[in-house]
């Protein structure tokens, strides 16, 4: 069996990101997942898991994700060191940097990572839609958020060719190092991104077809010609 | 300073002349002038001197046109937004209207629908008396990200106006109920009437504010509103002041307890989401000093408008509705699709429920379609569903994670083509699900599967 950890899904999945778990599960028998509420002990620190995942927070509960997380900085950077798939989705992205401002507050992270995040919760939500390329894969995102992330010293998931990166001058877009993948992309990532839904079963040596895999592409392909092209009213 | 001000309001007097001229009513126009001439406007304008706020996500439309029908069957004069928007402006333009030439306030008494977003630009400034908050729930997230974000954003702003205004709240709710610790406050609560709501996927609260506990239910209502009790601390619904028991949706009447008294009124509509909405209502008239016996009399004499939001023709036997929907919002089509649930009929639906394709690029942010409990549409029920529209792909990829076979899916990109594909047999209804700001496109839909089948007939 391969073991998802899925990191407090009581406070992380406010985009229905439980999505990006169940989709996998749903299409491998081979997948266990593992819930982890914010009152244990995540199972990553005591034993090996193949993957483990976090999703998008509210401002407060990302800030005692923050606290969590902190004890298990060291082994996390061991598992990410050992290559175990990580995949982090929305404002988790920030719990990876160093810390995130907000007006005079400054909330620590984990620092694994040399950027950090800055709130404008007074300013408009941002909100933008963007393409990017990873490993020869389009991948496609949703980002609706408060804060964006500074710093130029990590190796992004992806080179972006349409819509905005970390910050609204950056062409790129996440962190990947190893298997740990993050992204600011909100939401369901792995079924609205069949192809790297796929990526991420192999990684973890899983060979199946996806669940709905053939339903799940040609809606993944249309979204991306509507994004490069625009919306048409009549199928290609 | 005062002079811009009353540069503003004479303009907008003028563009209101203008407007009535050119037989342009209802528009945000006048008051959209005042701002941008005196962005202080609402600080200076003449104000009623009795103002009712009615903010939430769900129902202040309902609920602000179910108060200013009653207070005007109380004999009231009673300015409102009802016809206009719900921000800056609309209010603005509301009370532009309600003031003479020399800006003097015509109306002593207001009510006024408020967008949540608004709160910091309206409360300080308007200082309600009574502010009803129906609910805070999922909303669009691009604009309200969130409940919490929504809380937080709220509480701050009644700060503002703490020894001012007191709020009516639902204390079924365990987002808005927690509202405003430092104004006075009057909770609503209702006893259990075996509403059995389904269950949400994505709830729009699941752990306590204070603990971070989960949130637990005695009996529920709708989505998150019910009964509440935190697993690990003392969070629960507080103690109402209004109580209403004897819910009897069918019979159309409920009985609501205060201190020992007890008095029994009809109810407007047979939905809970209506009598919660109307539960506030007398809540609020008994703070206004209405005697029981009067409010009973009142409400003898309003309805509630446009609950169902649905319209219907019939050809051949088979009920052609359409029906607003508030895509891209994952409460309020989890609602609807509930309802397309327990109504027993056997029926198609065609969901027209995609942005308004205006321009050519996408904005959607399809999260809320994965929020949204398609899963409610997996019954026998519901006998085939026609997806129309640019997102019928990825609403098909949707339908069948939530289970629902792939022989009752069809999707076409062009809504005109939907006809093509509904039933006509083995029904009793077909349900147009239309976008609610595009309510002539599901009218227009739906005229065309009736006239293409009277066509076929025709033919035949
Ligand atoms: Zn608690």
């Amino acid at each position: 069996m391969k073991r998802i950890e899925f990191l407090y899904p009581e406070y992380c999945f406010i985009f229905a990101e439980n999505y990006n778990v169940d989709y996998l599960k749903r299409s491998s028998a081979e997948i266990e997942v593992i819930e982890t509420n914010h009152k244990e002990t995540p199972k990553f620190v005591t034993e090996d898991v193949d993957m483990v995942y976090i999703g998008c927070l509210t401002e407060k509960k990302q800030e005692d994700v923050a606290s969590l997380l902190m004890p298990y900085k060291e082994r996390i950077i061991e598992l990410i060191e050992k290559g175990t798939v990580f995949l982090v989705t929305g404002n988790s992205i920030e719990l990876f940097g160093n810390y995130i401002k907000d007006k005079e507050r400054k909330i620590d992270c984990l620092g694994i990572f040399n950027y950090y995040a800055e709130r404008y919760m007074d300013v408009v939500r941002h909100n933008s839609l963007f393409i990017g390329e990873f490993d020869g894969m389009e991948i496609v995102g949703h980002r609706s958020q408060f804060s964006f992330i500074y710093g130029d010293d990590f190796k992004p998931f992806m080179n972006l060719t349409k819509g905005i990166g970390m910050d609204k001058k950056s062409t790129v877009e996440g962190v990947h190092v190893n298997n740990f993948f993050a992204t600011y992309s909100l939401g369901p990532f792995l079924v609205v991104n069949p192809l790297f839904a796929k990526y991420i079963l192999k990684l973890m040596d899983i060979d199946t077809p996806l669940l709905f895999e053939k339903e799940a592409v040609e809606a993944y392909e249309v979204r991306l010609d509507e994004l490069k092209n625009g919306i048409r009213k009549e199928a290609k | 300073m005062k002079l811009r001000y009353y540069i503003a309001l004479l303009l907008a007097k003028m563009s209101v002349i203008a407007l009535k001229i050119t037989k342009h009513n209802g528009t945000n126009f006048p008051g959209a002038v005042a701002v941008k001439i005196c962005p202080q406007f609402l600080q200076y304008a003449d104000k009623p001197k009795r103002i009712i706020g009615v903010t939430g996500t769900n129902g202040k439309t309902t609920s602000t046109n179910l108060i200013c029908d009653v207070l005007e069957q109380a004999g009231l004069k009673v300015l409102s937004n009802r016809a206009g928007s719900n921000l800056n402006s609309g209010i603005s333009t509301s009370l532009i209207n309600g003031m003479n030439i020399f800006g003097k306030q015509k109306y002593e008494t207001a009510v006024f629908e408020m967008d949540e977003r608004s709160a910091l630009k309206l409360y300080p400034y308007l200082k309600p008396d009574y502010l009803i908050v129906t609910n805070l729930a999922r909303d669009s997230i691009g604009r309200n990200a969130h409940p919490e974000y929504i809380f937080n954003f709220l509480n701050n702003a009644l700060k503002i106006v703490e020894d001012k205004t007191t709020l009516i709240l639902n204390s079924d709710d365990p987002v808005s109920s927690n509202l405003g610790k430092g104004n006075k406050r009057i909770f609503m609560g209702m006893a259990d009437c075996n509403a059995n709501p389904f269950v949400n996927s994505s709830p729009d609260v699941s752990y306590c504010p204070d603990c971070g506990g989960k949130i637990r239910y005695n009996y529920r209502f709708y989505r998150s509103i019910g009964n509440f009790y935190c697993e690990d601390c003392s969070y629960s619904t507080p103690e109402a002041k209004y109580f209403a028991e004897d819910v009897d949706l069918k019979g159309g009447k409920f009985t609501v307890k205060e201190g020992d008294s007890r008095t029994e009124f009809p109810l407007l509509s047979n939905t809970v989401f209506n009598a919660l909405n109307e539960l506030a209502l007398i809540g609020l008239l008994r703070e206004l000093g209405f005697e029981n016996e009067k409010i009973f009399d009142l409400l003898s004499n309003v309805k509630i408008t446009d609950t169902r939001r649905e319209s219907a023709v019939e050809y051949n036997g088979v009920q052609y509705c359409v029906y607003a929907a508030k895509g891209q919002l994952a409460s309020s089509s989890s609602t609807i699709f509930e309802f397309m649930a327990k109504e027993e009929s056997v029926k198609d639906l065609v969901l027209c429920m995609d942005e308004e394709t205006s321009g050519t690029h996408p904005d959607e942010t399809l999260t809320w379609m994965y929020e949204a409990d398609y899963e409610f549409l997996n019954r026998d029920n519901i006998h085939k569903i026609i997806v129309c529209g640019h997102m019928c792909k990825n609403t098909k990829l949707r339908l069948l994670l939530a289970g629902i076979p792939e022989d009752k899916i069809v999707t076409v990109f062009n809504e005109h083509d939907a006809k093509y594909h509904v039933s006509r047999e083995g029904i009793e209804k077909v349900y147009v699900l239309n976008e609610v700001d595009s309510v002539r496109r599901g009218f227009k839909v739906r005229d065309e599967i009736v006239e293409y089948f009277k066509g076929l007939d025709r033919n035949e």
